[in-house]
């Protein structure tokens, strides 16, 4: 009841305050006006009844402010003053403010975009039905205890000696399946690997699932159809649903695509469905473009057979049944998963070593609304690199901000100083100056969110560096975080600064000019200076090992001549009726493309070279030796050439090994050792162990030097060139040697393409020196974000350094004057200034080479050809910012240096 | 020197503006007046204390006011206690007493 009244009567001051404060005034006069008729009753004058009423009933203006502040609406308005205040002090100064502004913009953008990749990958659930309805089982393996064989997912588990383990037997999925009463749904799954599509330098990853798996998720395919138990069978024609990123990026969103046969590590599988926008499978940071029934892996596996009972190597998920708890379902779990360990431990292989083990292995189930937290917990690594760095920006933005709201509140103190002195509360100047700190948070924070918009997607690209791993939203909930991010920010940077400007004396600094009497305790100031150069050196240490390892990168020797070579991807559009006419369709365009000005020899290669793309087969050399695995590049006969590969013994591939001729191949050095044990084994024959021509005897020809395959960082792996007329996959990519820069003869190429047959399409032409850079995505992104923020460290620092220097410059303008004047020199001025600065640096470097130390082994894992304590990187890191940090004090040093004294003394 | 009219005992004013104006609806001068006189000019009212406190009181709902023309005739505005004004007043007179009683008898004990 009243405090309805209490706050309408506010409302009322607030948005009615003329009226308001006549009243006010009106009753205020009136006691005025009687007080004085009552003295003046007792025969005062009027003028001395108005000063004695003055001084007995204290001044009516305080009495109007008093009562004006008493009500709740009087903070809301101070703060609108404030705000106001703020607002104009800031323009006043737009240098500050720009500067302020834009640090944190770019601080808090950073972390707002960071949070919507961490968001979408760590705290969101999976798009599936009623997500807290599932469960992730897996188990704790003690050192007494094992399955027969495990093939799957394992880390450290909660206490040394325990590790934990993701993947169960087939027979376990099914006996959970056939004998849980507390779980409406059992499924299982787990990754395939690298498949390659139709024979292309298409490269996809995937999941073999049961068949409950998308009736158990709750998934509804959005074309085509989800898959069933059915399929999920040996003598089911095998299907497969593609994911909705794959359906756009290989087949351009064609609905036709449902019914198309396409070639899995070459075995056909008709595609029956596509999955919802948004799933990516179970396993988040990680996009499954592929799903395949488990029966299917068998047609995958070496053998050729379904995986054993004693193998381990299938995720398993569960959905609780409505009211039905994890507790009870471990229960029930129990006994059926023991049976099936010591089941699947006596189904093991003959020749397995018999080691007895004594201890049966502990069931957990652990929630499930994230699902297996596998991927999701390496990206987790990456992610607090990145995070740190984001972080270590703000905390610089922060410090930056405070030491110049230090400077700043130590040239307003004759400004607060006169409030203190008008009557304002220390608490009213605290929050003045508060205000002006949430006044900058909140404009950083809006420039950080539009930063954070355009980021978002450098952030979710940046783990894997070439796709992205998560879809990364700004949504209201990293609204929220950016929101309290800011708020905290400006607690961070802004409190420290308004408490000395509201604890400042008064006596001093009225009288004497702010430049003499406002004493800067110049320890904060400095240790905050010190805590910016060292992170400003980690940032940069990190940089200068990122940036070398690009470097390092770039210097590998490929193994061919990767200069003035254009490549790009050409396909049939046509599902070709023959083989044959696909050959004939190449070699023509081949040759009109040779015949373009300023092209020395065109090629073809199933496989890009270096773009990250596998083919990978079993190989056994004689058709008797250990299965070995090789990589596969199929060519027409002038790659090597063309490429620039020597040979190192036998003969190249030539035009007339051809479809009826004996099958041939060149391997090289490195396949020659590991799958031949000898140099060069030329003559001898090897046979693929799966796939449709298993079996067949090939030759080898010729042994070749040894060339990176897919990527740089890896040795060169053991590689077989065939040639593409003995085995023509439907996709390749087309390499042209130039003779001068590949892109200016690149349209010429495209019409010669055109004219010859416009049945083939052309895609992502590019030089094959941008196809390499681009494999560096993750380094590269990486030393991007490290130098960039590197440099923004380095560049607040020196701004922190200058306006500090600049600052006590001023302060000691007399002093200084005073110093010459008694036959100072310029260098004695000089050094006086710089003394300080070299303090500063000198234990900012100390502590953050001890920092930068311990935070490379971070991103160890990611340098290439560098320790990650490298001197050379380390030292020119240290190098640079001593230099940049010494020349931005030495020009405010000069400049006092150059003081005349005269004009210095009479300064003020 | 003569006996400096005092200050109020913390929190008393509220008690006693509702025992001024349960006598009769009076202005913000006479409210000040009354009390001087009544306390035989122990108290002495401040204009700032005495008109927060009769906003505190009418935002509480204990009062309310409204603009009358005063005995010569100025306009005026004249507070009234309203019905949960009489009742906070009976009950704060009561606690009042009390504790004057028990103060009393703590200091008059030894």
């Amino acid at each position: 009841m009243s405090l309805f009244r209490v706050i309408a009567s506010g409302f009322r001051s607030l948005f009615r305050k003329a009226e308001v404060d006549r009243e006010l005034n009106e009753e205020l006069g009136t006691f005025l006006e009687m007080a004085t008729q009552e003295k003046m009753r007792n025969g005062m004058s009027h003028k001395e009844a108005a000063r004695e009423v003055r001084l007995e009933r204290g001044s009516l203006e305080i009495a109007k402010e008093v009562v004006a502040a008493d009500g709740w609406e009087s903070v809301i308005e101070t703060s609108w003053q404030d705000f106001r205040y703020s607002l104009r002090s800031l323009v006043k100064s737009k240098g500050f403010a720009t500067v302020a502004v834009v640090t944190l913009a770019l601080a808090i953008g950073a972390n707002t975009a960071v949070f919507s990749v961490v968001d979408a990958l760590l705290l969101r659930n999976l798009p599936v039905k009623d997500p807290e309805q599932l469960v992730v089982f897996d188990w704790l393996r003690t050192p007494g205890s094992m399955v027969a064989s495990y093939s799957g997912y394992g880390r450290q588990g909660p206490t040394p000696g325990l590790g934990i383990r993701t993947s169960f037997s087939a027979l376990t999925v099914e006996r959970f399946r056939q004998h849980s009463a507390t779980l409406s749904d059992t499924f299982a799954f787990s990754p395939t690997g690298l498949l390659n599509i139709d024979g292309q330098g298409d490269t996809v990853s995937g999941l073999f699932v049961t068949g409950r798996y998308f009736a158990g998720l709750g998934i509804q395919a959005s074309i085509g159809r989800i898959l069933s138990e059915s399929d999920d069978s040996p003598q089911a024609e095998p299907v497969a649903v593609i994911s909705h990123r794959y359906w756009q990026r290989r087949f351009a969103s064609d609905p036709n695509v449902i019914g198309k046969t396409i070639a899995v590590n070459r075995s056909p599988v008709v595609i029956v469905g596509i999955t919802p926008e948004g799933f990516d499978g179970p396993r988040m940071g990680e996009s499954s473009d592929i799903t395949l029934p488990v029966s299917f892996a068998a047609r995958l596996s070496p053998t050729g057979r379904a995986r054993p009972v004693s193998v381990w190597w299938l995720q398993m998920m569960g959905r609780l049944k409505p009211g039905a708890s994890r507790e009870q379902a471990l229960a029930e779990l129990k006994t059926p998963f023991a049976d099936t360990v010591r089941e699947s431990w006596a189904a093991r292989p003959p020749d397995t070593p018999n080691t007895t083990r004594s201890e049966l292995p502990q069931l957990r189930v652990r929630p499930g609304a994230q699902g297996p937290d596998g991927p999701r917990l390496d990206a987790q690594d990456l992610l607090s690199v990145v995070f740190a760095v984001v972080a270590a920006i703000l905390l610089i933005g922060c410090v930056n901000l405070a030491t110049l709201l230090l400077v700043r509140g130590a040239a307003r103190r004759q400004e607060v100083t006169l409030r203190v002195t008008l009557g304002a509360s220390r608490w009213r100047v605290l929050r003045q100056f508060m205000t002006e700190s949430l006044l900058l948070a909140a404009l950083g924070g809006i420039g950080g969110t539009v930063l954070a918009f355009w980021g978002k997607d450098f952030m979710a690209w940046l783990p894997v560096g070439d796709t992205p791993i998560v879809n990364a939203r700004i949504d209201s909930q990293v609204l929220a975080f950016t929101a309290v991010l800011s708020i905290i920010t400006s607690l961070l940077f802004g409190i420290g600064p308004a408490m000395r400007a509201a604890r400042s004396n008064l006596g001093p600094s009225l009288n004497i000019s702010a430049q003499k009497g406002g004493i800067t305790r110049g320890v904060t100031t400095k240790a905050l200076l010190t805590a910016q150069v060292a992170m400003s050196l980690v940032l940069l240490v990190g940089s200068g090992l990122l940036v070398h390892t690009i470097y390092n990168l770039s210097k590998v020797d490929v193994g061919f001549n990767a200069d003035n070579v254009l490549v790009f991807r050409i396909d049939p559009t046509l599902q070709s009726d023959s083989s044959s006419r696909a050959f004939h369709g190449y070699e023509r365009i081949i040759d009109a493309i040779e015949t373009v000005p300023g092209v020395e020899s065109c090629t073809m290669s199933a496989m890009p070279l270096i773009a990250r793309s596998e083919w990978e087969e079993t190989v056994q050399a004689n058709g008797i030796g250990v299965p070995k695995n090789a990589f596969i590049q199929v060519v027409r006969w002038n790659f090597l050439k063309t490429m620039g590969i020597p040979m190192v013994a036998g003969r190249d591939l030539e035009a007339t090994d051809t479809q009826g001729r004996p099958r041939v191949a060149v391997i090289n050095e490195t396949m020659a050792r590991q799958v031949f044990g000898e140099r060069t084994p030329v003559g001898r024959y090897f046979q693929f162990v799966n796939g449709a021509d298993r079996r067949v005897a090939i030759q080898v020809i010729g042994v070749t030097r040894d060339s990176k395959y897919a990527s740089l960082e890896q040795p060169a792996p053991p590689m077989l060139f065939m040639p593409h007329s003995q085995v023509p996959p439907s996709g390749m990519t087309v390499e042209v040697r130039t003779t001068s820069d590949p892109m200016t003869v690149a349209s010429a190429i495209r019409q010669a393409v055109r004219e010859t047959d416009s049945t083939f399409s052309l895609a992502e032409m590019k030089t094959q020196r941008q196809q390499i850079a681009q494999t560096m995505g993750k380094p590269r992104a990486l030393a991007i974000l490290t130098t960039v923020s590197g440099m923004i460290g380095l560049f607040l620092a020196c701004v922190g350094l200058y306006g500090v220097v600049s600052y006590e410059t001023i302060r000691r303008t007399r002093e200084i004057g005073t110093r010459m004047a008694l036959g100072a020199r310029r260098s004695d001025v000089l050094r006086l200034v710089m003394r300080q600065t070299v303090v500063v640096v000198a234990i900012g470097v100390g502590i953050g080479i001890g920092l930068a130390l311990a935070a490379s082994r971070l991103i160890g894992s990611l340098l290439f050809g560098i320790g990650p304590s490298d001197p050379f990187a380390v030292g020119s890191a240290v190098a640079g910012l001593i230099v940049v940090a010494l020349a931005a004090s030495y020009l405010p040093a000069r400049r006092a240096s150059r003081l005349d004294p005269t004009q210095a003394l009479r300064y003020e | 020197m003569a006996e400096k009219p005092g200050e109020l005992v913390q929190g008393t004013l509220d008690m006693l503006i509702l025992k001024t104006l349960a006598l009769e609806p009076m202005h913000g001068y006479g409210v000040a007046l009354r009390i001087e006189q009544i306390s035989r000019g122990v108290f002495r009212v401040n204009a700032g204390s005495l008109f927060v406190g009769l906003q505190r009181l009418v935002r509480a709902g204990l009062i309310r006011s409204e603009w009358k023309a005063s005995e010569n005739n100025r306009r005026a505005k004249y507070y009234s206690l309203t019905e949960p004004g009489r009742r906070r007043l009976n009950s704060e007179a009561r606690e009042w007493g009390k504790q004057v009683a028990a103060i009393a008898r703590i200091l008059e004990a030894s």
